[in-house]
């Protein structure tokens, strides 16, 4: 198969960028949309130009790392998929492929296609966790969680971290990811002591890094390659207005945090 | 040198009790003084910075990734072991030891094993209050599966996601240490070397990988957590940047470098398509509960699957192993697998791939129970196969996919290197020449959860470890190598991709040091590895600037550090004349073609040493183990 | 902060209140729609509808109408100052752009048609509501003197170019509604598996209804062509 691509090409986060056009031949329909990219970067080192700067890892859809937007979408077409997982029999034969960085504020480009996440690590480092110190925990079966609760919870937290809820985002809207992690250990027992401060702080957090707000268009669900649902961000949505409001372990000193 | 593996003297269920108690502590006044580098955020290294944070040690994490939950812990799919017994169905922490010491083919120490399966259930324990959303029953608690063909059910599962989970868990745990200043978290670091001072492991030499700086980073305690070396086979269902840099260079240091030829191979992997492919994805080895193995009876049977009559088709795993069937370890899995290829059995286009066929079952039980089981793989099979699996079987092949070697460590976690720690995959030793399923999760928390956090304070107190700044000597040599090093990857104007060259080494791995290995073919590799790698300085192409986020730069690094360790990897197995676990020497086998262990002359660890530039003269120290809990004896799957 | 302050500021806050206020205005049109139906009992009943509304009962209709212009201008503020920040939170825009969300459809177009209502109600509530460039004498019945604005509606709508703006505007606030009822009710939390398609399907006939309803009126008021029934 023969492509032709479009490449977002951009030096570094204060340049400006563009579109470089490659030609992709001699594409097999059994290579995923990475290691087509791969070939073309090693076309690239082969003639002695800078390769295209694009970030993977596991290549099985579950590290999160791989970040493409192509032809306009996250991921790519498929539902369901990450860009490491979605293969090129998926294209028709000499389509025009525009490939591009995650665009958010809150993720600059650190070159070319490869953008910086780390928004997304601060806002966990405020309360994204149970805090268990190692060596006091209880018997594992000291607490029974039901099912469907374990189930949920399980639901939530199958998020990969990827960032393509924010890419999709019309307003570049952190809320899928951060509503993920509330509604994961907030289904749980062991993260109802920390549930009011958790949302609160993680709220703030990701209102601080410059992301925007929620206007309900539920592309991020439909981006998400773990199809993780918008009923997470309607469940973050109670938890915030209820411990915003209502809250009482609210620790003034930390409120704005 | 002598490795004293510094295991503490009493009965095997008391060692780790009594040696606790015998360690010394550091004053919790004290502990922030000392810094601590851990190197890889994976579960060993999330674990590892998380809890000495908790205990009050200044602890600064690095990871090559952007961000620590990349690490890929994150891609295991099955379970963790524990010992908890909750079926009622007779587990104990003697019976994980047994079946560990024993799955690994009495290539692993006692003492380690033993300690491991005591501390399982702390982890499940420790997890769960984290909020790893195990599998749960309708009654609330938690639910086992039996795994790797365990007679018992002692796994534990978070779906098909559980190194998924319980990374996370340690992610979060680090990430709340992170947001407390106790830890100083740098991502976007790739450790490219140590620097010891008077032979003690006092800092890391650290490239930034967005800007190209080098950074010099020094403390009191150095803690790798890296990850295995599957990468060096080029196709593996390790991440793209898996690497054994960090551990080589450790290694070229001074660390020990023990047992490199013990990899493993898993038989249930998506077979490769083409020359473009750059890894490969494994497939739950619970697969085998349901389907059969076979290929055709006559070699270059071009019949579609459905074509070919029963008495025409070879189960042969079920043929040659009665009792066991489809269900024998991974090891002889793949063996059998690989063996039926290279008779001109195998099918597909390349030929390099067995069928698992769901036909039997899915008539047995019906189509919706087996999706109910495996939907999720067999939808991912068919992503990236374009097969339907429902409807024509799977193919199926085996790929590397973890590594038993590692940097030698003793009882501690600590290497060769004083001060110089390793946890999790990077080290050598909790599971002799074979990893049993559901344990590579275990041992990694193991490590990092509750053994380093105890080991690493008797170090720190028992050493006098004078303050030094990254202004010494030692520093500005170490960055001094790298830079040359860097220099001359960014002056080699070959036009040749490294990946070319890695693929090459790869290959020939695969070939000669792979699922069966010979004399003839591991002398093979040893004179075309060197060849390769000349080649590689001579022809590598590496575009753009050493200042500047530069991906061919980051890999051509990784593989030129893959070019030397596939060397010391192919002397090892050269050197180790039996077969034992994952390491199959066609030389010694049974009658039957099983493994077959050579315990006179064989029962050790196999340490290497590096020696100055050339890796063929790397020398050999051997930890001898003994057996005094579990008895020596054959495995056999029949 | 006070945590009260600092709910107001956050994104979820303001999204509640602009989720409370929406539907506060959104009750107000289904009450509006039944006002209007007096239309079809003519003039008499219509116009003492109006005068009680207006005169009677002002001591009750003025708070609300106090209340419903603070929802007005909240939910104009805040939709102003989200746009902004929505934009700003992506400076460089997609050069392809595309969607797999089937709520976009109606969702990407919330500030267009939420401005298109604003000058919508910049023409209407002078108009009806204060009599602003009336154009018809007072009636009297029952010897209460009124304002006749059954006559001015049915004056106004006479008027092809002014129909087609209402009735324009109706769509717009179709478009409107049927993305916000359901918006509104997400950002207060509401959504349940179970529930959902009972929530779309409601929310959407309500949307119908209202927009069908203010439409049918302007086209059978303009149908009339300025003759009073």
């Amino acid at each position: 198969m023969n492509f032709k691509l479009r490449l977002w090409r951009q030096a570094n986060g204060n340049a400006k960028g563009n579109f470089q056009e490659v030609e992709a031949q001699g594409v097999s329909p059994d290579m995923s949309f990475l290691e087509m990219l791969d070939e073309v970067n090693n076309d690239f080192l082969r003639e002695g130009k800078d390769a295209v700067a694009f970030e993977s890892d596991c290549r099985e859809g579950i590290c999160g790392t791989c970040s493409l937007v192509i032809n306009g979408l996250p991921h790519g077409p498929d539902r369901g998929t990450t860009a490491c997982q979605l293969y090129m029999r998926k294209f028709k034969d000499g389509q025009t492929i525009t490939v591009e960085p995650w665009r958010a504020k809150a993720f600059p480009v650190i070159k070319d296609l490869a953008v910086d996440r780390a928004a997304f690590d601060e806002i966990i480092s405020v309360g994204g966790f149970i805090s268990v110190k190692t060596g006091s925990a209880p018997d594992a079966n000291g607490l029974p969680v039901p099912k469907r609760d374990a189930d949920s919870a399980m639901d939530a937290a199958a998020c990969i971290g990827c960032g393509a809820c924010v890419a999709a985002c019309p307003n570049a809207s952190a809320m899928l990811f951060v509503a993920a992690k509330v509604s994961h250990l907030g289904h749980l027992p062991q993260g109802q002591p920390e549930r009011q401060r958790r949302v609160v702080r993680m709220v703030s957090k990701m209102d601080e890094l410059g992301f925007g707000n929620c206007s309900n268009r539920n592309e991020c669900e439909a981006a998400c390659p773990k199809e993780i649902s918008v009923e997470h961000i309607a469940r973050m949505n109670r938890d915030y207005g209820v411990s915003a409001l209502l809250g009482t372990d609210r620790d003034r000193s930390e409120a704005g945090a | 040198m002598i490795l004293d593996a510094k295991i503490p003297p009493g009965a095997i269920d008391k060692k780790w009790t009594d040696y606790r108690f015998n360690m010394k502590v550091v004053n919790p006044a004290n502990k922030r003084k000392h810094k601590i580098i851990v190197v890889g955020t994976g579960l060993a290294g999330a674990s590892a910075a998380a809890s000495l944070a908790e205990l009050g040690y200044n602890v600064h994490a690095f990871t090559f990734h952007d961000s620590p939950r990349r690490a890929h812990s994150i891609a295991a799919q099955g379970g963790i072991n524990a010992t908890k017994d909750y079926p009622n169905d007779g587990d104990s922490v003697r019976r994980l030891f047994y079946d560990t010491v024993k799955g690994g083919d009495f290539r692993a120490r006692e003492a380690n094993v033993h300690r491991l399966a005591e501390i399982s259930n702390q982890i499940i324990d420790h997890c769960t209050a984290l909020g790893v959303p195990f599998a749960r029953e309708y009654g609330g608690l938690l639910d086992n599966r039996s795994f790797g063909g365990a007679q018992v059910s002692r796994t534990f599962y978070a779906r098909g996601q559980t190194g998924q989970q319980l990374l996370l868990g340690a992610y979060q745990s680090l990430m709340r240490q992170v947001g407390a200043g106790q830890v100083k978290l740098h991502t976007r670091l790739e450790m490219l070397d140590l620097v010891t001072v008077d032979g003690v492991a006092r800092g890391v030499i650290f490239r930034n990988l967005v800007t190209g700086e080098l950074e010099r980073h020094e403390a009191d305690a150095v803690i790798l957590a890296t990850g295995g070396y599957g990468r060096a086979f080029y196709l593996s269902t390790n991440a793209a940047g898996s690497n054994v840099t960090a551990a080589w260079r450790a290694h070229k240091r001074g660390a020990l470098f023990a047992n490199p030829c013990f990899t493993q191979i898993h038989p249930t992997c998506v077979p490769v398509a083409g020359e473009h492919q750059s890894k490969l994805t494994l497939m739950s080895e619970s697969l085998r509960n349901d389907g059969r193995v076979w290929v055709p009876r006559k070699a270059g049977d071009t019949r579609s699957p459905d074509q070919i009559p029963e008495a025409e088709r070879r189960y042969f795993l079920e043929e040659k192993y009665p009792s066991f069937g489809n269900l024998v370890p991974r090891d002889v899995a793949s063996r059998n697998a690989k063996q039926m290829c290279d008779e001109g059995l195998g099918v597909g286009e390349s030929g390099l791939s067995v069928y698992l066929d769901f036909h039997d079952a899915i008539e047995r039980v019906g189509e919706g129970k087996i999706r109910e089981k495996y939907g999720n793989l067999f939808h991912m099979y068919e992503k990236i196969t374009d097969e339907n699996p429902y409807q024509v079987p799977m193919r199926i092949y085996p790929a590397v996919h973890y590594t038993m070697g590692g940097l030698w460590v003793d009882y501690n976690l600590m290497s060769t290197i004083p001060g110089l720690h390793v946890l999790g995959e990077a080290n050598f030793s909790d599971h002799g020449a074979n990893r049993l399923g559901a344990s590579a999760l275990m041992q990694g928390l193991a490590d990092g959860y509750f053994i380093i956090s105890q080991t690493i304070g008797n170090y720190l107190v028992s050493n006098a470890l004078p303050k030094i700044t990254t202004e010494h000597a030692a520093f500005a040599d170490a960055e001094r190598s790298v830079k040359a090093r860097l220099d001359k990857l960014l002056g080699a104007k070959g036009g040749t991709p490294p990946a070319e060259f890695h693929k090459r080494l790869g290959k020939i791995l695969w070939d000669d040091c792979g699922m069966a290995r010979n004399e003839e073919g591991l002398k093979h590799a040893l004179e075309e590895i060197p060849k390769i790698r000349e080649e590689f300085w001579r022809g590598v192409s590496v575009t753009g600037s050493g200042q500047d986020f530069n991906l061919a730069l980051e890999e051509a690094g990784r593989v030129a550090d893959f070019l030397e360790f596939g060397e010391l990897m192919a002397l090892d197995a050269l050197t180790r004349r039996e077969s034992c676990g994952g390491h199959f020497r066609e030389e010694s086998q049974t009658s039957e073609n099983e493994a077959l262990r050579d315990d006179e002359n064989f029962c050790h660890v196999a340490a290497w040493e590096h020696q100055g530039k050339n890796i063929a003269s790397s020398a050999l120290h051997k930890e001898p183990l003994t057996f005094e809990n579990v008895h020596l004896t054959q495995r056999s799957y029949k | 902060m006070n945590p009260v302050f600092q709910y107001l500021r956050s994104s979820i806050g303001r999204k509640q209140l602009m989720g409370l206020s929406g539907l506060l205005l959104y009750g107000f049109l289904l009450v509006h729609l039944f006002g209007n139906l007096g239309l079809l009992s003519g003039p008499e009943y219509f116009n003492g509808y109006g005068h009680l509304m207006l005169h009677t009962l002002k001591k009750v209709v003025i708070p609300i109408e106090v209340l419903l212009l603070g929802a007005f201008l909240l939910h104009l503020l805040l939709g102003f100052k989200v746009t902004a920040e929505n934009r700003a939170a992506r400076p460089d825009r997609y050069a392809v752009r595309a969607s797999k969300s089937p709520r976009t459809g109606f969702g990407a177009y919330m500030a267009v048609s939420g401005v298109w209502l604003l000058v919508f109600i910049l023409v209407h509530v002078p108009h009806f509501r204060f009599g602003a460039y009336r154009a018809t004498p007072l009636v009297t019945y029952n010897g209460v003197e009124m304002r006749d604005l059954y006559a001015e509606a049915v004056r106004s709508f006479a008027n092809g170019w002014f129909t087609l703006f209402y009735v324009g505007s109706f769509l717009l606030l179709l478009v409107h509604l049927a993305h916000g009822v359901r918006s509104s009710l997400q950002s207060l939390g509401i959504n349940h598996p179970r529930w959902n398609p009972a929530l779309d399907f409601v929310s959407y006939v309500y949307a119908v209804v209202i927009c069908g309803g203010f439409s049918g009126f302007a086209i059978w008021l303009w149908s009339q062509g300025g003759v009073a029934a």
